[in-house]
């Protein structure tokens, strides 16, 4: 009875494993299609610059209905990849996606995380942008506060500081002020 | 002039008490305080390692029992800091044996709250980033000005009383050798000389004005970091008053709690008489009715226009999936507690003692309350979040709490538990024995 048990659990156990080598190897063999990043400049100034990912298999033919993640390198909050949006490869293997830039270089990133035919692809590469359409970033102010924003935090820190300087010297005077009225004087 | 001699004898060695006397039962409490307080830290040695994940944290509910630890315990704080200015100015003559307690008491919550932000970060070396990297229109970063500038403040209060005492009992026989030099260092040449008294006085004074805006101005700032967001239930123009009036409630609870075991721990029930405990216990009874009064205004204004995200939050915390903890809290936080002070027969110092261990612990679930079922009202997706609390943010949180009565025996071995001068400055100006 227990040998049955036993041969029972090998079998289940070493189905499983052929199960998870074979399917292992099955996504391993999945080819990887090649990826390419690139940006393609508008010629009107109210039109955003594209940046496209092209997806191509291994023969060169373009890799369709394909979505690509694109992504910039950001220090806000720590370094790291910040995603910018998806796009869906049309049928020239090309997935695009307008965005406005805020500097002259970026770091861009792409990726594709597979499918059922195909294994993930991914590429890093720095995208340069004409000086002319960096657009510059500007805080907006929908409450016309700004002068107030700027002035009332400082004017906080100026309060706080004689409030730390009048704690402080409050102790500092009464300590003083013991030893300076103690019958005797402070000559010791 | 013989009997006053004997009775500032007495006041001084009952001042002195507890750091003279130590029972197996105060052993025993403070192994057990201990234990706990190292279960929280070894919780939090896990939670270092394995980061923030351990806790019952998420992307709805971002602020859990952390966030309810600081606003609770700076409550706390708030409260022991607010009695001592109130009493000092308001003159009232029984105030000489609670002061030092209330001070003590508002400085070890205070700095054990101050811990909470940190432990929440996750990261503790990130701390050093909120200076390189301050943000000057950020609630946070006046909040934590707001803390270290009353933190200072507390600190002057607790301690030029201290001085002066420190001076008065230099000299008391019986002391060790090493107190003996600690308070002639301490004393800063204080003999209790007739104009060294009016200077304390005189600072203290103007310390005492200046704490009571000070201590509003702190917790206003620290419900600035709620109502200064959108979020249905913390976006209101009285959280600010809101979070005062729960501090200064909750604190003066927790002031009569120490009291109370003071008290009866060392057989001070002279020098700390039960009116002042009862008196106490008067100014909480208050407290509790302007809290219901402002809880009561909360719920009638959200409720009465009925906005739809509020209107959900006020269906889950007064009908449904809050409404337990949320009725438990308005019996045991207001119902209970002011029904104990009404009556003569359980106006006692264990009444009034049992009354404020409610408060106190009814005010940290309405801190809950407060903070977690906004966060648990979606904004964007629909999903309903949810929030436990972990074992690691339990285990913590329970070893604050054992740390606040732990550091005050600790500072109590050193300090006395009575202001003496105080005390005999009050009896000398009314004219009594001591």
């Amino acid at each position: 009875m227990t040998r049955r048990r036993l041969s029972t659990v090998v079998a289940t156990v070493s189905a499983g494993l052929v199960l998870l080598i074979s399917s292992a190897s099955f996504a391993a063999d999945k080819p990887s299609p090649t990826i390419s990043i690139s940006l393609e400049p508008s010629s009107r100034p109210e039109v955003a610059d594209v940046l496209a990912a092209r997806l191509t298999d291994p023969d060169g033919k373009p890799v369709s209905e394909a979505p690509v993640e694109f992504w910039i390198r950001s220090d806000l909050l720590g370094e790291r990849y910040a995603i910018l949006g998806e796009s869906p490869t049309d049928s020239s293997g090309v997935a695009r996606l307008p965005f406005i830039s805020h500097k002259d270089r970026y770091d861009v990133r792409a990726t594709f995380d597979g499918d059922e035919t195909w294994g993930a692809a991914e590429v890093v590469a720095p995208i340069e942008f004409s000086s002319a359409r960096v657009v510059e970033y500007e805080a907006t102010d929908p409450t016309q506060l700004g002068p107030l924003r700027f002035v009332m935090p400082r004017l906080m820190g100026i309060v706080l500081g004689m409030i730390w300087a009048a704690l402080l010297g409050l102790a500092f005077f009464t300590l003083r002020s013991f030893k300076r009225l103690r019958p005797g004087g402070a000559q010791d | 002039m013989v009997a006053l001699s004997d009775r500032s004898g007495e006041l001084a060695r009952a001042a002195l008490a507890p750091a003279s006397r130590s029972g197996r039962l105060s052993r025993a409490i403070v192994a057990m305080l201990g234990v706990l307080v190292l279960g929280g830290i070894a919780a939090y040695g896990y939670q270092l390692v394995n980061g923030l994940g351990v806790t019952g944290l998420n992307d709805d509910v971002f602020w859990g029992l952390y966030e309810v630890d600081i606003v609770t315990l700076i409550g706390f704080s708030y409260g022991g800091a607010l009695v001592s200015a109130i009493l000092r100015l308001t003159g009232a003559s029984w105030r000489g044996p609670i002061t030092r307690i209330a001070e003590a008491t508002a400085l070890t919550t205070l700095v054990v709250g101050a811990v909470f932000p940190i432990i929440h970060l996750g990261h503790p070396e990130r701390v050093w980033r909120v200076a390189t990297a301050l943000q000057i229109n950020s609630p946070i970063t006046w909040d934590m000005l707001a803390i270290i500038t009353y933190l200072i403040a507390t600190v002057i209060l607790f301690g030029l009383p201290v001085v002066a005492d420190m001076g008065r009992l230099r000299g008391e026989p019986g002391l060790p050798g090493w107190k003996q030099r600690l308070f002639a260092r301490g004393s800063f040449g204080w003999v209790g000389a007739e104009e060294q008294q009016r200077v304390l006085n005189r600072s203290l004074t103007a310390l005492a004005i200046v704490i009571i805006p000070l201590a509003v101005m702190v917790h206003t700032v620290l419900a600035y970091a709620f109502s200064l967001t959108s979020r249905p239930g913390w976006h209101s123009t009285i959280f600010g008053p809101y979070f005062v009036v729960a501090a200064i409630y909750s604190g003066v609870a927790v002031v009569i709690i120490v009291s109370a075991a003071y008290r009866r721990a060392y057989h001070l029930e002279h020098w700390i008489p039960e009116r002042a405990v009862i008196n106490l216990g008067y100014l909480m009874a208050a407290l509790g009715v302007l809290y219901g009064y402002l809880l009561f205004t909360e719920v009638t204004t959200e409720g009465y226009v009925g906005g739809e995200a509020s209107e959900k939050l006020l269906y889950a915390l007064l009908l449904d999936r809050w409404s337990l903890l949320f009725w438990v809290f308005v019996v045991g936080g207001l119902v209970v507690p002011l029904t104990i002070i009404a009556f003569k027969r359980t106006r006692t110092t264990t009444g009034v003692t049992v009354a404020a261990c409610l408060v106190a612990g009814a005010l940290l679930l309405k801190r809950f309350l407060m903070f977690v079922p906004p966060l648990t009202q979606p904004l964007i997706s629909g999903d309903i979040g949810a929030y436990t609390p972990s074992w690691v943010e339990l285990m913590v949180t329970v070893a604050a709490i054992a740390a606040i009565p732990l550091l005050l025996i600790a500072l109590f071995k050193v300090i006395p538990v009575l202001s003496v001068t105080e005390i005999e400055e009050i009896a000398v100006s009314r004219g009594e024995a001591i």
